[in-house]
């Protein structure tokens, strides 16, 4: 707290002395940009879960290009969410019915993303107002949980039931203040994928938030995939599947009889 | 040690299935019951997703059936003939339990069905043995001896036509009752994911008064086939069958299962019969409890058409 003040007004007689220079526009991954842009990648664009995966933690890590070198990083805020593959989801209530509790309502929802992770450099809540995070779906009150059907929309707290499921196992976080900076423009963050976490392909999309509007912003593409013989056995079983099955019963046969022959009573 | 189960799509840890694989076959091996009505609950208790719980649970109960046949099989306990029966009424069994299971399953009742037939049967056939075998330990113990088996006992059954002479069971009657039994547990076998042993034991010692040392190795036959039978169907149909997580149990399950087989002879049927009706009723209980209790969340998501 100490150095704080100091550096904070050093900071500010930056600003005033660079401020009326204006910045050239730049292009930077095919976007123009009147002041910084950011750059990111992941520490792996490809994950393969083999039979010892329980889960992972990627690293995300980017610049933020700016103008000049003397704007601070301290007032720019820096926001990553990772989607993973979409998929349907079923939602049912129970009711207490003669004393047992039984499904009575379900909806169905089309598509909501299997794994969803934000992070951020501060609570989103102080980085910009709801609205602008709410048009780039950024936040779980902002994702789109929805069946797609005007006259029978989703309830409230069917909504809350799904983000709650999902942020019991650990599929959807949020995670402010896991972006830090490392110097004035680098920055990194870990992303933890639980054991559960769907194959698919995911898409990691790093914002830079300035003044409470989203200046730039960067998706990195990321593949989750099984492997070895994980992979071998989950194409089996789906692509023939009657013959895995009875591939699996005659292992069973022979698991069986090879216990049964070993253990021989004498 | 974690492993990463491709079927089931989770991590979990590779001793506590083998423990679980080794208990439930420590009991399947004493008692001649496929231990599904245990495994299936249990797995479901992990994490396992319920679908693939009792698709690679068939699996399993075919190996480990199949290591307690071989068993039975050598100390002649097998009656093949009428494991045939029982066979031909089964499969026509667990298709139409199949069919049952799916229609019950889309409409997403599936789990309350499931347990309600648990506690239901589990129910009905805990009391019966509990009361039967207390019957026989008091009347052992005030020195009379009292044979679940009255020969020359002539029922209904024995009015019945088709009959057949089933010569290591020492019995010589209508093929209709077996037939009827079969079909009646492959229907609950393929909805409840279990072998049915925990049903068809007491059915063919009290309804057909199968000798008792014939009564475990005959069931422990048929079940080896249907479960076969309901394993390549879930494949099939559902793509629910682990074969590393059904590795992994049944690798405990075929050595606890040897053991169980051992144990089983030193124990008296009546005392037997009483220790499996006390576990009967110990899970009947726990399901009825999961039925009436409040669940912690009302509501379930699942990922729709998947597992």
């Amino acid at each position: 707290m100490r150095f704080s003040i100091p550096k904070t007004l050093a900071a500010m007689l930056l600003i005033l002395m660079t401020a009326p220079v204006p910045a050239p526009a730049q292009i930077i991954d095919g976007t123009p940009m009147d002041g910084e842009a950011v750059v990111a990648d992941l520490s792996e664009n490809l994950i393969a879960i083999t039979s010892n995966f329980t889960g992972a933690e990627i690293l995300l890590f980017g610049n933020v290009d700016a103008p000049d070198n003397v704007t601070p990083a301290l007032q720019r805020d820096v926001v990553a969410v990772v989607r993973g593959p979409y998929e349907p989801l079923t939602i049912r209530r129970k009711e207490r019915i003669a004393g047992i509790w039984v499904n009575t309502d379900a909806y169905d929802v089309p598509a909501a993303p299997g794994f969803y992770h934000v992070a951020s450099t501060r609570p989103l809540d102080e980085i910009a107002s709801p609205e602008v995070f709410a048009n780039a779906e950024i936040g779980l009150p902002a994702l789109d949980i929805s069946t797609g059907d005007e006259a029978n929309a989703l309830p409230g707290e069917y909504r809350e039931a799904v983000v709650r499921a999902k942020t019991n196992e650990e599929l959807y976080a949020v995670a402010p203040g896991s972006i830090t900076f490392v110097g004035p423009s680098l920055f990194r963050a870990e992303i933890a994928l639980p054991a559960n976490v769907p194959v698919g392909s995911y898409v990691a999309t790093v914002y830079l938030v300035r003044n409470g509007a989203i200046s730039s912003q960067r998706s990195i593409n990321l593949i989750i995939n099984k492997s070895g013989i994980e992979r071998v056995l989950y194409n089996f079983a789906q692509q023939t599947p009657f013959f895995y099955g009875i591939a699996s019963v005659l292992v069973a046969l022979l698991a069986g009889w090879i216990a049964g022959t070993v253990f021989r009573e004498r | 040690m974690q492993i990463y189960l491709p079927i089931a799509e989770l991590s979990v840890n590779a001793f506590v299935l083998l423990g679980l694989g080794g208990a439930v076959g420590f009991l399947s091996g004493m008692f001649g019951v496929g231990g599904g009505f245990l495994m299936t609950p249990l797995l479901i208790f992990t994490g396992i997703p319920p679908a693939v719980a009792v698709g690679t649970e068939a699996v399993q109960i075919v190996a480990t059936s199949m290591s307690g046949v071989l068993a039975h099989w050598r100390r002649k306990a097998v009656d093949f003939k009428m494991a045939g029966v029982l066979l031909a009424g089964g499969a026509i069994g667990s298709v139409i339990g199949v069919l049952i299971f799916s229609a019950i399953r889309s409409e997403g009742q599936i789990d309350l069905f499931i347990s309600l037939a648990y506690v239901v049967f589990l129910g009905i056939i805990g009391a019966l043995m509990m009361s039967e075998s207390v019957r026989a330990i008091r009347a052992s113990r005030s020195g009379k001896t009292v044979s679940a088996r009255k020969p020359g006992t002539h029922g209904w059954i024995h009015g019945l036509p088709f009959k057949i002479r089933f010569r290591r069971s020492r019995l010589y009657i209508s093929a209709i009752p077996p037939l009827l039994i079969g079909l009646a547990v492959g229907i609950l076998a393929a909805i409840m994911g279990v072998g049915g042993g925990f049903i068809m034991v007491p059915a063919m010692i009290y309804l057909l008064r199968m000798p008792t040392n014939v009564v475990v190795g005959t069931s422990l036959f048929q079940i080896m086939f249907v479960t076969g039978l309901a394993a390549i169907m879930h494949a099939t149909l559902n793509q629910t069958v682990d074969i590393v997580l059904a590795m992994l149990l049944l690798i405990g399950g075929v050595l606890g299962a040897q053991i169980g087989v051992r144990v089983g002879h030193r124990l008296r049927g009546e005392q037997l019969r009483a220790l499996l009706a006390l576990m009967v009723i110990a899970v009947c209980l726990r399901l009825a409890w999961d039925l009436v209790a409040t669940p912690d969340d009302l509501f379930t998501v699942m990922i729709a058409g998947g597992v």
